[in-house]
């Protein structure tokens, strides 16, 4: 039995129906998130379990209890906020040992925890300051210090990377992860930024709708997108009209260029599909069995990675390769094939998602 | 600011004539005076912890109380009214209701009853004064202290229940200890707004009640009894009580907000 359950979780403010009947099972130690864009109901849903909303039906269950109904301040669970929501009344220290000072444990006690804790965030010459003389970062960490000070059943993070600078928020990405997996913390992760999610996660849930579209571990979301949405929502997409020449040999064609799909097609002779490859499985030249020929229309850095844009015809298609520095890149206007393996090749229906609309998209982040 | 200050000073030194004297100050000491101090500043202290404590349990009612929004404009713009609404007009107001034959007190007794005034109500007095005080002082306080609830964040309770408080805790650990800077500092507002409330007074009691501000008016008027220079240093002593209020006031600050952004 997995340790957070949540059964067929319903959540309505009003008549706006946020939830739709969520199922999650997290087990034990365990470390899932929850990634959507705005108003998918991921935040609701991480609420629901903190105790500060209430389900309007189905349940929340820890440890095998019924939790829907139980407050907040009974739930002994850790939350961090993506504002950090530290006490500006209370040093590092005080902020750090408010829960166990409200569990009633003594002094000494709560000391020897908020210094393992200072510790295990390495903030130990940071204990006297108070909230407004740290960065955000510091501040995030001290939140993270306290809300697993209280040992809590499990961790609850709502966005807690957002308001800060890139850089730190890999490291502290990272810290987050490695601190988990030492104290073996089941975690719910909430969050809109999908390098994030798959970056530090064991499943990834991804929510649309107040609905969970697809769940599982980071590898099999990328790779193995179960729907459309998914499929545009993560990373990039190329997409490209495809008729169909062979269904039985899986021969389509693109653009008048013919290519394989690898495996037989359920469709008939003539019929339109298309046909989604990422940009990270197409290289130049002509090492791959399926080859399309197009000119550069743009190049494009995005740091350690450098897109081609090629037009295909009407289409236009994204290369992705490494910054590499020895790298001669063709020029603008050149003629270049593109080529990729036929398992780097999924199917859609036509009119499942607009023309490279969502490879166009995913670079921008929902607010 | 400092031209009326220094004439307040160096009038309170000197006699009738002009002359240098303390004797001013010596008549400060007699016990009609020393007690239209105590009076004036028991009013002003009870009606700023009146109005303080009621005009906050509003500011937190429309700010975080999660009443509807339209409701909250409402409320302050009537507290910006109703703060400046004091002298003749707040008297006559308050006797047209609570007077002997105001609405109010001759509607309970025909109506209910109840006769105010043998139950021991009297608007003329030491608790209608403060009673109409807080009148004002309310709203005054609902202005004030509308902003610093307004950035007490949602997410500073939420956390706090996280960890296992109580409402209570929350208040006694966080929510007063952040609230307590802006609590003294409008404490001490509506302390000095009474202590220098002269019109209201003067109108509704005629005097009765000797606050300080009505005794420095009676010296000044030029009725027969009058003293210009006593007026001054009865002037002069308010002053003194006001730097003391505030010298007190910045101490209890300081130790209120040592983790304030400086």
């Amino acid at each position: 039995m997995a340790f957070l359950e949540l059964h067929e979780v319903v959540k309505s403010f009003g008549r706006n129906t946020v939830v739709r009947g969520l199922s999650l099972n997290v087990d034990k130690g365990e470390f899932v998130s929850l990634l959507g864009g705005s108003g998918c109901g991921k935040t609701t849903t991480l609420r629901m379990i903190a105790g500060f909303e209430t389900p309007t039906d189905g349940s929340i269950l820890v440890g095998g209890k019924d939790v829907s109904r139980v407050p907040p301040n009974r739930r002994n669970l850790g939350m961090v906020f993506q504002n950090y929501a530290l006490f500006p009344n209370m040093s590092v220290r005080r902020n750090i040992g408010f829960g166990l000072r409200i569990a009633g444990k003594h002094g000494a006690e709560v000391e020897r925890r908020v210094d393992e804790m200072l510790e295990l965030i390495h903030m130990e010459e940071f204990a006297q300051r108070y909230p407004h003389q740290l960065s955000g970062g510091q501040q995030q960490r001290v939140a993270l210090a306290r809300a697993i000070a209280i040992q809590p059943q499990a961790l609850l993070l709502d966005e807690p990377l957002s308001a800060l600078d890139a850089k730190i928020r890999v490291r502290l990405r990272d810290d987050i992860r490695a601190i988990q997996q030492k104290l073996g913390i089941t975690t719910i992760y909430v969050t809109h930024d999908q390098e994030e999610a798959l970056s530090i996660s064991d499943r990834v849930a991804v929510m649309r709708e107040g609905l969970i579209e697809q769940i599982g571990a980071p590898f099999e979301i990328y790779n193995r997108p179960a729907t459309p949405y998914v499929a545009a929502f993560i990373g990039t997409q190329n997409l490209l009209g495809a008729t169909v020449i062979d269904p039985a040999a899986g021969i389509v064609s693109v653009e008048g260029q013919s290519l394989e799909a690898g495996h037989p097609l359920d469709a008939k002779v003539g019929e339109e599909l298309r046909l989604r490859v990422r940009p990270e499985a197409l290289s130049l030249g002509r090492s791959g069995p399926n080859r399309l020929g197009g000119r550069v229309a743009s190049q494009k850095l995005l740091g350690s990675i450098v897109r081609l844009v090629v037009r295909v015809g009407d289409t236009e298609v994204f290369m992705d390769g490494f910054n590499d520095p020895l790298l001669k890149l063709p020029a603008v206007g050149e003629a270049v094939t593109l080529s990729f393996s036929p398992e780097a090749c999924t199917f859609a229906e036509p009119g499942a998602e607009p023309i490279a609309a969502a490879a166009l998209e995913d670079e921008e982040e929902t607010p | 600011m400092l031209v009326p200050a220094s004439s307040i000073l160096v009038g309170s030194f000197q006699d009738s004539a002009g002359k240098f004297t303390f004797l001013n100050f010596a008549h400060l000491f007699a016990p009609n005076i020393l007690d239209s101090y105590s009076i004036t500043i028991q009013v002003s202290a009870t009606t700023a912890l009146l109005g303080g404590v009621l005009g906050f349990l509003i500011a937190y009612a429309i700010t975080l109380g999660g009443l509807p929004k339209p409701l909250r404009s409402f409320m302050s713009t009537f507290s910006g009214v109703a703060s400046n609404f004091a002298g003749v007009p707040l008297a006559f107001a308050f006797i047209a209701t609570l007077g002997r034959m105001g609405l109010l007190t001759v509607l309970l007794r025909t109506v209910f009853g109840i006769n105010l005034y043998d139950q021991g109500f009297n608007l003329y007095s030491f608790w209608g004064l403060s009673l109409t005080y807080t009148y004002f002082q309310i709203p005054l306080m609902v202005l004030i202290i509308e902003p610093a609830l307004d950035g007490m964040k949602k997410e500073w309770r939420e956390a706090s229940e996280n960890l296992g408080a109580s409402p209570l805790q929350y208040w006694l650990r966080v929510g007063i200890p952040v609230l307590l800077p802006s609590l003294l500092a409008a404490f001490i507002l509506l302390f000095g707004n009474a202590f220098g409330a002269y019109a209201t007074a003067y109108s509704l009691t005629g005097g009765f009640i000797n606050l300080v501000p009505i005794l420095i008016g009676a010296q000044i008027r030029g009725n027969v009894l009058h003293d210009q220079s006593l007026g001054y240093a009865l002037a002069f002593g308010m002053v003194i009580v006001m730097a003391v209020s505030i010298v007190v006031y910045t101490w209890l600050q300081r130790l209120s907000s040592r983790w304030v952004k400086q």
